[in-house]
């Protein structure tokens, strides 16, 4: 074992633990963190050992991301064929399992791999001058002090990008009006009438209620930031022609009308069949 | 073994004299100031965009300077970097991949609480159904053909499902892995064709500088996947011809195209025709022709893919596709000259960079023709000639359809991945007089900057949504407000899925993917226009089977914007100063009888046509 595949293999052991930890501990910050290498990186990674490709660096990472979310994609395609359909653990699950065949599949086939080409690649090597190896140089101070300064500059720019982003976008999609709504309930006979407040500051309300009929109720209330005030509406209407439930509500933002209206309309009752008939027998 | 000995050799030979390029062009300590440098000012170029579109979100008039400012800044970072003569190729990928970051976080400070991009909320809602339901294909009223191409979706539902995130960030995930995937897989491919590190990197630049790179390939969309898993592909059927571990690739690339057939249609198809091609090249070629047979099986089984794919679940593609396709063939067999699209309304300067993105390629391109065929360099011609062709064809399609510049902005995104490489040899061309050759670095700059803000001016959003903030009637990403939003989760709380709505076309794409239901984009402006009911418009609503209406009084007093036919999907151009709806017409459909008003929040009414005289009626 290289000390490149002792290192990943290490790291990874670490992320599923990570991950278990954060699932037992319900730590979703622990696991997105190391759910991440073991989702996107690990196993493209196995894929690309398994397959004994070692392509340039920019290549061969691209693979390895593209390669682990093809497999995600085929985790989550295979698990919805089962009964359970899609579900966070099954899906874990599975990829721990998809993870699990690709690495006792990369070290069978390490030990496996044919013999004879290791043997000819050594004697290449032989007759071959060694390659040069790339001298590793330490970063200099210079370098190091420019890396340091740059992090910094950067995590505050993305940082204050994101923030000024997200506290103006907050300030300028924050709603300022009132949703009236009026919605049929499960049994036909009942309505509801929900008011909501939407404006960001407390306000005061009028709400009219005219029944079928021309009954008329007012009720006035207050609702604080994003509370709702609901009006159930129960009646059994019987008359020949259709009736309207009309609810209007004054007050909150200003509208085009003046006051914000929704009506339902309920439908006549159908006639009672004719009794005559029976009468006549 | 003698066959291993000389893999062996040539593959040292191969390492020592990339290293031995490497060193040639590094010079000590020139990497480790300038990229750390590149980095802090890609970053910084990145909040002068953000505070660009804070500033444009409170109304500040000098939003728009400080946005160009930033998007100069982060262009000339780029630009530098991979130009500066003593660079690695480290240096040159960092380049790129730093601008398509940067891009990348540049959409997000555009949008950063919610997705509103239309195309976005049209895969977001299909995700949304999968964890709802469990199982693939939910029903999906604004885009049905997007559960049946759920790769993207399942990826993203994967991530929730591993990481323990929000949908909402799965999916910015999802779509930062592969906007930046584009641009890594575009110069690694790059990198097989061109071989020199720094025209590579250019041609990757080219291609980042795209009119959709920017946002469309940063959205939550299908083809944003599609495209770097298609780029990768064809970067390893390449080193399949150039035989370098041929069984592996070809069993990667299998994997990869069945993972851009179950993601992507269009991608799919673009992936078969370009394997089919190479394969044809590969058995013209006397070189290649031994390794044809590792192509051919390649495209063969990405076309059965796709066969398959489409023959058992995705039948919905044929027509999806046939009607564009049927409708640009029948243009061009009818003639293209009484076409006239819509276009946005763009500032004289805005313009002039817009037409020179078409014209400037195509000239360089022509002149890289001529100057190859001079010097009898077939290879090179050929590529540029060939290039220059796609590029006429692609002006083709704008002038042939009336949908025509989102089709050639579509078509290019994938063929400018040939233009790029051709444009990264022309620009690195090195074979000047040497009293022309101290120009050619400021030239390249400049041909680079035409191509960067031809594509910000000519790409996605429109110059009318470049800056967020404003709210605009029918249009896309500004008419997803507050008011939009709340009135679309109402609908999908209290109404019943797949209600057949009518309505503008911005709240209608709110109510077809936030409210889940079937949003109508069919012709029926007459009914918003006239001031009373008319039978007329109860035959309109029956035969479009309309069931509720959603009525924004915004309509009274906003135009829509300059690209739209009208407020409505599919009616005739009327022209911004007949679209306005007066109040009164507006109003009407409180009086007519029956009709229900469900909600109401001062600005967005939805009526229930179902029962009324709308439906009643006999006309």
């Amino acid at each position: 074992m290289t000390r490149s595949t002792k290192f990943w293999t290490v790291f990874f052991a670490g992320c599923w633990i990570g991950v278990v930890a954060g699932l037992l501990l319900k730590q979703p910050v622990l696991q997105a963190a190391f759910g991440a290498p073991i989702a996107l990186v690990l196993p493209g990674l196995l894929i690309l050992y398994l397959m004994n490709m070692y392509p340039a660096r920019l290549e061969r990472w691209s693979l390895v991301v593209a390669l682990s979310v093809c497999v995600l994609i085929a985790c989550v395609l295979g698990e919805s064929l089962t009964s359970a359909g899609i579900e966070g653990i099954t899906t874990l699950g599975l990829l721990g399992t998809v993870t699990l065949v690709l690495t006792l599949s990369a070290v069978i086939a390490a030990r496996w791999r044919s013999r004879p080409t290791i043997i000819a690649e050594r004697s290449a090597y032989a007759v071959a001058p060694a390659p040069p190896t790339p001298e590793r140089r330490r970063p200099s101070r210079r370098a190091l002090t420019a890396w340091s300064v740059s992090g910094v500059v950067v995590a505050i720019a993305i940082a204050g990008a994101l923030g000024l982003s997200v506290v103006s976008e907050s300030a300028s999609a924050q709603p300022q009006f009132t949703q009236l709504s009026v919605t049929q309930q499960d049994d036909p006979d009942v309505h509801r009438v929900d008011v909501v407040n939407m404006e960001g500051v407390a306000t005061q309300y009028q709400l009219q209620i005219v029944r079928p009929g021309g009954a008329r109720t007012v009720q006035s209330f207050d609702l604080q930031p994003q509370e709702t005030f609901s009006k159930e509406i129960k009646m059994r209407y019987l008359g020949r022609t259709d009736g309207q439930i009309v609810a209007t509500l004054y007050g909150g933002s200003p509208t085009p009308l003046g006051y914000r209206q929704v009506k339902v309309t309920i439908p006549r009752q159908p006639m009672p069949a004719p009794t005559y008939f029976s009468t006549m027998r | 073994m003698t066959h291993g000995i000389e893999l062996a050799q040539r593959a040292v030979t191969g390492a020592r004299s990339s290293v031995g390029y490497a060193t040639a062009r590094r010079r000590p300590g020139s990497d480790s100031v300038l990229l750390p440098t590149a980095c802090a000012i890609t970053s910084v170029s990145v909040l002068l965009i953000a505070a660009a579109y804070a500033a444009a979100r409170s109304r500040a008039g000098w939003a728009p300077y400080l946005y160009w400012v930033g998007e100069l800044l982060l262009f000339l970072t780029a630009v530098v970097l991979v130009l500066a003569k003593r660079n690695s190729s480290a240096a040159a990928t960092c380049a790129v991949l730093m601008f398509s970051i940067g891009q990348y976080l540049v959409k997000i400070c555009y949008s950063p609480l919610r997705l509103k991009f239309p195309d976005e909320l049209q895969h977001e809602n299909t995700a949304r159904g999968m964890l709802e339901t469990g199982h693939l294909f939910p029903p999906n009223y604004g885009l049905p053909i997007s559960p049946v191409y759920p790769g993207l979706e399942a990826a993203a539902v994967g991530l929730v499902n591993v990481l323990g995130i929000s949908p909402y960030f799965s999916e910015l995930l999802v779509a930062g892995i592969a906007h930046t995937l584009v641009a890594a897989a575009a110069l690694a491919l790059f990198r097989r064709v061109i071989k020199r590190p720094d025209l590579a990197a250019l041609a990757a630049l080219v291609y980042c500088f795209g009119p959709y790179q920017a946002f469309y390939n940063s959205m939550f969309v299908y083809q944003a996947l599609a495209l770097p898993m298609g780029i990768l592909i064809v970067t390893q059927t390449i080193a399949i011809l150039q035989g370098d571990r041929r069984a592996g690739r070809l069993i990667t690339t299998l994997g990869l195209s069945a993972c851009v057939v179950v993601t992507h249609h269009v991608t799919a198809v673009f992936v078969s025709a370009v394997l089919v091609v190479l394969a044809v090249f590969a058995a013209c070629h006397p070189r290649y022709r031994s390794a044809a047979h590792w192509i051919v099986a390649p495209a063969v089984a990405s076309i059965a893919m796709l066969v398959a794919w489409i023959g058992l679940v995705a039948s919905l593609t044929l027509t999806y596709l046939g009607e564009p396709l049927a409708g640009l063939l029948s243009n061009f067999s009818r003639g293209v000259s009484n076409l006239a699209a819509p276009v946005t309304r763009q500032p004289f300067i805005e313009s002039v960079f817009t037409y020179a993105v078409v014209v400037v390629p195509l000239v360089l391109l022509g002149i890289l023709t001529l100057v190859s065929l001079r010097q009898r360099r077939m290879a090179v011609a050929a590529l540029a000639g060939s290039a220059a062709g796609l590029q006429l064809a692609v002006i083709g399609i704008r002038f042939a359809t009336a949908d025509g510049q989102e089709l050639a902005g579509r078509a290019q995104n994938f063929l400018s991945l040939y233009t790029a490489i051709a444009l990264g040899i022309c620009l690195g061309f090195r074979g000047l007089r040497p009293r022309l050759r101290r120009y050619a670095a400021r030239t390249t700059v400049a041909i680079l900057l035409v191509l960067f803000v031809g594509g910000i001016t000519s790409g996605w959003p429109p110059n009318y949504e470049r800056l967020p903030g404003t709210y605009r009637i029918a249009a896309f990403e500004s008419s997803i407000d507050s008011h939009a939003v709340t009135a679309a989760d109402w609908g999908r709380t209290h109404l019943p899925a797949g209600g057949r709505f009518a309505g503008d076309i911005g709240n209608l794409t709110a109510m077809g993917t936030i409210g889940h239901q079937f949003p109508n984009r069919g012709s029926y402006s007459s009914i918003f226009y006239r001031s009373s009911f008319d039978a007329r418009d109860a035959a309109v609503v029956q035969s479009e089977a309309i069931e509720f209406l959603l009525v924004d009084m915004r309509l009274s007093s906003s135009y829509p914007p300059s690209d739209s036919h009208s407020f409505y999907g599919n009616d005739a151009p009327t022209g911004p100063q007949q679209a306005l709806v007066a109040v009164s017409a507006l109003q009407k459909f409180r009086r007519v009888s029956r009709v229900s008003c469900l909600y109401d929040d001062g600005t967005i009414q939805i009526y229930d046509l179902r029962g009324s005289l709308y439906h009643d009626a006999i006309h």
